[in-house]
């Protein structure tokens, strides 16, 4: 509850701020009614709006690119047109050019909160309209003032677009953003599992000689750590799978790849991992564990697009730590067909 | 003229390279064939263990030299694969020749026939020599067609059977000295199959006539291809003239019809009906592409990229920004791009050449 009042004077503090800088602006425009395109032209000049209005750009030609980009379709902008709006009551706000008379216009829109020059992604679309049209949705807290930025990714032409608001009650649900580094790359895997068995769902992303797993703790907070691996024959560009084969308390990974499969055994006390890739083609597109023979040791289940599913089967031997590393090398086998022909080969 | 530039390269390339010695090749190559001896293709017994056992090419095999009946041959537009370079060459058993069927289709080739298909890079490093890596062939027995891929060793002295597929990691310097370090994928036969089929029938891609229809420089000089083959009794003659494919990279030709053949010898094995995409709208064969439809020109696309929604048409006319089509061209992703098999580094011509067509087009697509 303390929370609560506490934001609640943090944003009313900031509708003050804004409050006086639109009044600024606005007098600005009383003494000089040409300058109101250029009082859209940059963040630090947004035009403020007044929902239900609709509003007519002209040309998209600002020159403040909208940055960063928070819809999808990625950086390529040069120009953008800039409006604000501060909401007095908790709203869900609809930012259109999803409008009759815009016709074929392709046209994009970015929302922030904060100061221009440091703003914060707080909506965006790109296609939501009909055809390339755009409608952004988006919960606003009262008092926030919110920066709406049309760029012209596609096209500078000019179009008309609304603000329209409904009430939104924010204590149905809330979600807190927090920020996870995560390895990035072509191909690279990712999942939201329980790698170490306590309780907690991690972040996992992985490269070819990487696991970065940032372990969730009871607070929320997550702990991130690196595990170096050989160089995996096979990365994750299609598919991941988690799952404890060899049930040590500590889950396997699965890289399911356009040519393989390898595996990624974590060691006894999961402080590392241990590559087992097949010589077998695999197609991988998907992949998942799942006790296929009903046997209670977990098997690994593999889409091949071109030829026929493959399957690893677990005979459960790995369950001794004195055999581990034997059974990482005998007890999958795979079987795959072609061409009506079954083959089972080991790994 | 150019054809005997390759030869003597190669054979000075081998026999740089064939200095050089492997302690893990512990098989001792079967000896080269010397001039006189024919080719061997024993179709109860294809495909071989070992590249050089068909005697398809005379003295060091690295060189290419082709032996008796063993017939060069090229294509107008080929297939990209990595920038790695082609040897191609064609057999047929004595007494026996290939049918003109029509425009679209592979010739009709003879039982026995083998299709030969050698993929090398030049300026490879270290070394900066020659490497050969593979040589498949595609062999007609019982009038269904086989597959093989030989594999060459690092003496570059024999080629082994092997159907399992593999990486090979390679790097080449280009004519501008810059170095580009790729992981060459040899083929599983699953791959092979993917491609080379029709109607789940293996089937080739290549020798079509109206993609043949060039001159060829052969060991005597340069000839006009299709009547060399028809001279060499390996077409039958009496087929209409063929309309022939664009040349991808000619300036000459209008844009639109170096895409249109760059589709079709890039695209067309997968996005064509009976072949193995053919559950997507697009047909990229060079008789389909006369329909911009086809080619997927204001096509939403079926399988949208989730985190790429903005690529809202296969091919946006006139905004590269929003075509699929040039995106999974552009991207080593193995799930984004295209075509799915046989490259993994970005073919940069191929992308300047779409970009430039995409921008052409008028649009925007409505």
């Amino acid at each position: 509850m303390d929370k609560l009042a506490a934001r609640t004077l943090q944003l009313n503090q900031t509708q003050t701020k804004r409050t006086m800088k639109q009044s600024y602006a606005l007098a600005l425009m009383a003494l000089a009614p040409f300058a109101r395109l250029q009082a859209q032209s940059s963040c630090a000049t947004a035009l403020t709006i007044t929902p239900g209005v609709v509003y007519t750009v002209d040309t998209v030609d600002g020159t403040d690119v909208p940055l960063p980009v928070c819809s999808s379709g990625g950086t390529g902008a040069n120009a953008g047109m800039w409006y604000q709006y501060t909401p007095s009551s908790y709203q869900t706000v609809f930012v259109s050019s999803d409008l009759t008379q815009n016709g074929n216009t392709d046209t994009r829109v970015q929302i922030y909160t904060g100061e221009c020059g440091n703003l914060t992604c707080a909506g965006g679309d790109d296609d939501s309209g009909a055809g390339l049209l755009t409608l952004a949705v988006f919960n606003a807290y009262p008092g926030v003032t919110y920066l709406i930025g049309w760029d012209n990714r596609y096209s500078s032409l000019g179009f008309d677009f609304t603000v329209t608001t409904q009430p939104w009650n924010p204590t149905y649900i809330s979600f807190t953003n927090q920020t996870v580094s995560t390895s990035s790359c072509s191909g690279c895997g990712q999942a939201a599992v329980d790698m170490n068995n306590d309780g907690y769902d991690d972040v996992v992303t992985v490269t070819a000689t990487n696991v970065r797993i940032s372990y969730q703790q009871p607070d929320g907070t997550f702990n991130t750590i690196d595990f170096p691996t050989t160089s995996a024959d096979y990365t994750p560009s299609w598919s991941m799978a988690a799952g404890d084969i060899d049930a040590n308390g500590y889950l396997d990974l699965l890289y399911g790849g356009g040519s393989g499969v390898t595996f990624m055994m974590a060691t006894e006390d999961g402080t590392g991992f241990t590559e087992i890739s097949g010589p077998q083609y695999v197609f991988s597109q998907r992949s998942n564990f799942v006790d296929i023979n009903n046997d209670g040791h977990l098997d690994a289940f593999v889409c091949h697009d071109v030829q026929p599913n493959v399957y690893y089967l677990n005979d459960g031997t790995a369950h001794s730590p004195t055999t581990k590393a034997a059974w990482a090398i005998r007890r999958m086998a795979a079987t795959t067909a072609a061409s009506g022909s079954i083959t089972t080969t080991t790994i | 003229m150019r054809w005997k530039t390759i030869v003597i390269t190669a054979l000075i390339g081998s026999a740089i390279i064939a200095c050089r010695h492997d302690p893990a090749e512990v098989v001792a190559p079967a000896p080269p064939p010397t001039q006189g001896e024919a080719v061997s293709v024993d179709l109860d017994l294809v495909p071989y263990p070992t590249l050089s056992q068909y005697r398809f090419f005379n003295g060091a095999m690295a060189a290419h030299e082709p032996n008796s009946g063993v017939l060069p041959y090229d294509v107008i537009t080929p297939l990209f694969s990595d920038y790695a370079h082609k040897f191609r060459f064609v057999w047929m058993p004595a007494g026996t020749k290939a049918n003109y069927v029509n425009d679209n289709v592979p010739l009709d080739f003879p039982d026995g026939t083998v299709l030969i298909k050698t993929f090398y890079f030049d300026n490879v490093q270290p070394s900066n020599t020659r490497r050969i890596v593979e040589t498949r062939l595609m062999i007609k027995k019982a009038g269904q067609w086989l597959f093989a891929d030989y594999v060459w060793n690092d003496e570059q002295t024999e080629a082994h059977l092997d159907l399992n597929g593999r990486f090979v990691p390679i790097t080449w310097r280009d004519d501008a000295g810059v170095d580009h370090e790729q992981n060459y994928r040899i083929p599983a036969w699953a791959e092979c199959f993917t491609c080379h089929k029709l109607n789940d029938v293996p089937m080739p891609i290549g020798p079509k006539l109206r993609n043949m229809a060039l001159s060829v420089d052969y060991p005597e000089g340069p000839r006009e291809q299709i009547g060399k083959w028809v001279e060499a009794g390996y077409l039958e003659a009496g087929f209409p003239a063929p309309q022939p494919v664009a040349k991808w990279n000619d300036p000459d030709v209008s844009l639109n019809d170096r895409v249109r053949a760059y589709v079709d010898m890039n695209c067309a094995h997968c996005h064509s009906e009976g072949k193995h995409c053919a559950y997507r709208p697009m047909r990229f064969a060079w008789q389909d592409t006369s329909d911009p439809m086809n080619m997927g020109v204001c096509v939403e696309p079926e399988d949208p990229l989730p985190e790429n929604p903005e690529l809202t048409y296969i091919v946006a006319s006139g905004n590269t920004f929003r075509s699929m089509m040039l995106h999974r061209l552009a991207s080593t992703d193995e799930s984004v791009r295209m075509p799915l098999m046989g490259r993994t580094v970005v073919h940069q011509e191929a992308v300047a050449l779409i970009t430039e067509w995409i921008n052409s087009l008028p649009g925007p697509c409505n």
